[in-house]
């Protein structure tokens, strides 16, 4: 075959692919929409979501070959107690900020609703601050707070006569309490937010109807104002515990997980496996613990999220 | 406060003056409570290196402005933060885009997998960064983009796809199908009616996903220390966690780098305080 044909040939090809491509996004444009988004969301989200089961059964250290190995990454991680103390950590910490984040966030909102509007809005600004701050920033203010001897906290606890000097991050006992701690500071405030936006969305008619037939504020509170914060109250729990899995920033940056394992949590350790003990297989199985975790959860938040709608609806 | 705004709330039946006070006191403590750390920040910023450590309660003796300066060069900061613009300025305007468009097909197009595509982006809602994490560093060592920008820029906008694609067809389906009728009947194709009539219409989501999706990738921290190593490609939270790593103890340089790091997102969020509560209501008691 001559080159001069070969050419011609590659420009019928390019020319008919032209065309094919041009048919395709005429009789269907809403391909030609789709595709931008398609192209990065394909290989940079579907494909690792995937991807990460098929990881979870080969042996691999981030370089060089992999070979398959079946449920061997699944047995080695799970046998050890590591992932065990790392889940329960974040069972804690899922548990602690139900309480004050969700639950002291509700009574936070409950207050500041009450306010004129000139204060809501004061309220609402310094509320929000925190979560817009950078979490290793926090991390960082917050490690220097509890640094033993000339830290903020203990510096005040010795002003005021106390000879109590506790060590926080640095302590077994203390550390996982002391990162708990962080992150209400941080997130407690846009808790307060999404009550806020609850409240709001409650009919304030119902409310007075509800007074006109002679029903007292907990009388309204309770068979009124609760039953349709239900909703709100279910996305805004389940989010809180879903965030608490997922925490790795306030661990990575105050204790890497430490002191020993005191305050290690299951994002720490797939990270500690990965790229510390070039591990990627049983880092991948850990992964695949973690995600499942977190799809029944979203799961759950829609199934509840449903029949709460649907009871509103009738 | 007037007697209206007590909707349901038991506070005033159950106690007295008493409770109301000191629950409108709380409020104000907790407000103290989250400005204390970010006083304490400011006022370690500008202290020198030895009073941190002898006086850590007092205010400064002489501010020491020169702390931002020397964190911004010899810490690295000016670097840092001009990776932090430019990965982030990327992202931005490819997730606004491809989410508009994307949400543009779902609403104005009739196809069989209409529905099926719209749940395939929202069930990336349901898939945290941090599960993700070892996958897409294979992938992105696969590709070779690890220590580029690139790597970052494309975990972020694809992260960023699912929301902005759900609040923006939300918007999208409140404007009146007659507005792209009319524009089609005098000329328009699919693109133009996009360009010209949605998004020009569509200028507050936009916004409210811009400042959401700003504040989110501004600070992400996960990717940014795993993907990027190369000290010339760090961008801003990566940089912080160098830069303690380098200098550990300098807290007066590090105070002033947290500022210069944090600086954007607080004026945002003070500039654009109203979009950004309609994002988080739009995002949150709608869905």
């Amino acid at each position: 075959m001559s080159t001069q044909k070969q050419g011609s040939n590659l420009r019928a090809v390019a020319s008919s692919a032209v065309a094919i491509t041009k048919s395709v996004f005429e009789e269907r444009p809403h391909w030609l929409f789709l595709l931008p988004a398609l192209l990065i969301y394909l290989p940079f989200l579907v494909i690792p979501a995937l991807g990460i089961f098929g990881l979870s059964v080969f042996q691999w250290s981030g370089l060089g070959d992999m070979s398959f190995n079946g449920i061997e990454n699944f047995v080695r991680a799970f046998t050890s107690d590591i992932v065990y103390t790392s889940l329960w950590h974040n069972i804690e910490i899922a548990f602690w900020s139900l309480v004050l984040q969700a639950g002291v966030g509700l009574v936070l909102a409950l207050v500041i609703y009450r306010f004129s509007d000139r204060w809501r809005q004061f309220f609402q600004v310094t509320y929000l601050l925190p979560m817009t701050l950078m979490s290793v920033a926090v991390s960082m203010v917050w490690g220097y707070m509890y640094n033993p001897s000339y830290g903020v906290l203990n510096t005040v606890i010795k002003a005021l006569g106390s000879d109590w000097s506790p060590l926080w991050i640095g302590s077994e006992s203390q550390a996982l309490y002391a990162i708990i701690i962080v992150a209400t500071w941080q997130w407690t405030g846009f808790r307060v937010i999404l009550w806020l936006a609850g409240l709001d969305s409650i009919d304030e008619s119902l409310l007075e109807a509800a007074r006109i037939d002679g029903a007292g504020p907990i009388q309204r509170f309770r068979y009124i104002t609760l039953p349709l914060l239900k909703p709100v109250a279910i996305f805004i729990s389940i989010y809180t515990i879903i965030g608490s899995f997922n925490s790795f920033v306030y661990v990575w940056v105050m204790t890497r997980g430490g002191p020993g394992h005191a305050s290690e949590v299951m994002v720490t350790w797939i990270y500690k496996n990965a790229f510390l003990q070039s591990n990627f297989g049983r880092a991948a199985a850990i992964s695949v613990l973690l995600f499942v975790i977190v799809l029944l959860l979203s799961l759950l938040n829609m199934r509840l999220g449903d029949r709460e709608a649907g009871g509103a609806n009738p | 406060m007037s007697t209206e705004s007590d909707y349901g709330i038991p506070v005033r039946e159950i106690g007295s003056e008493l409770v109301e006070k000191l629950s409108g006191l709380m409020a104000f403590v907790v407000t103290g409570i989250f400005l204390v750390p970010i006083g304490l920040l400011l006022v370690t910023s500008v202290k020198s290196r030895t009073e941190i450590f002898t006086n850590p309660l007092a205010l400064p003796a002489e501010f020491q402005f020169e702390n931002y300066a020397n964190a911004w060069t010899t810490g690295g900061f000016g670097q840092y933060f001009l990776n932090s613009v430019i990965v982030v300025g990327i992202s931005l305007v490819f997730i606004l885009l491809l989410s508009s468009l994307a949400a543009y097909a779902l609403v104005q197009f009739d196809f069989p997998a209409d529905n099926f595509m719209l749940v395939f982006f929202l069930a990336g809602f349901m898939i945290p960064p941090q599960v993700l994490l070892v996958p897409l560093y294979t992938i992105m060592n696969a590709l070779n983009l690890l220590n580029t920008y690139y790597s970052l820029i494309f975990a972020y906008i694809a992260f960023g796809l699912p929301f902005s694609v759900f609040l923006l067809r939300q918007f999208f389906v409140t404007i009146p199908d007659t507005y792209a009728e009319a524009a089609r009947m005098d000329g328009c194709n699919e693109l133009q009616v996009f360009f010209r009539v949605y998004l020009p219409l569509s200028m507050p989501a936009l916004a409210a996903v811009a400042i959401y999706q700003f504040v989110f990738l501004w600070n992400e921290f996960l990717y940014a220390i795993i993907f990027i190593t190369d000290d010339t490609l760090r961008t801003l939270p990566a940089g912080l966690m160098a830069f303690q790593g380098q200098y550990s103890g300098d807290w007066a340089q590090l105070a002033a780098g947290i500022v210069i790091a944090v600086t954007p997102t607080v004026i945002f969020f003070l500039l654009f305080q109203r979009q950004f509560m309609r994002g988080i209501s739009m995002g949150t008691t709608k869905g």
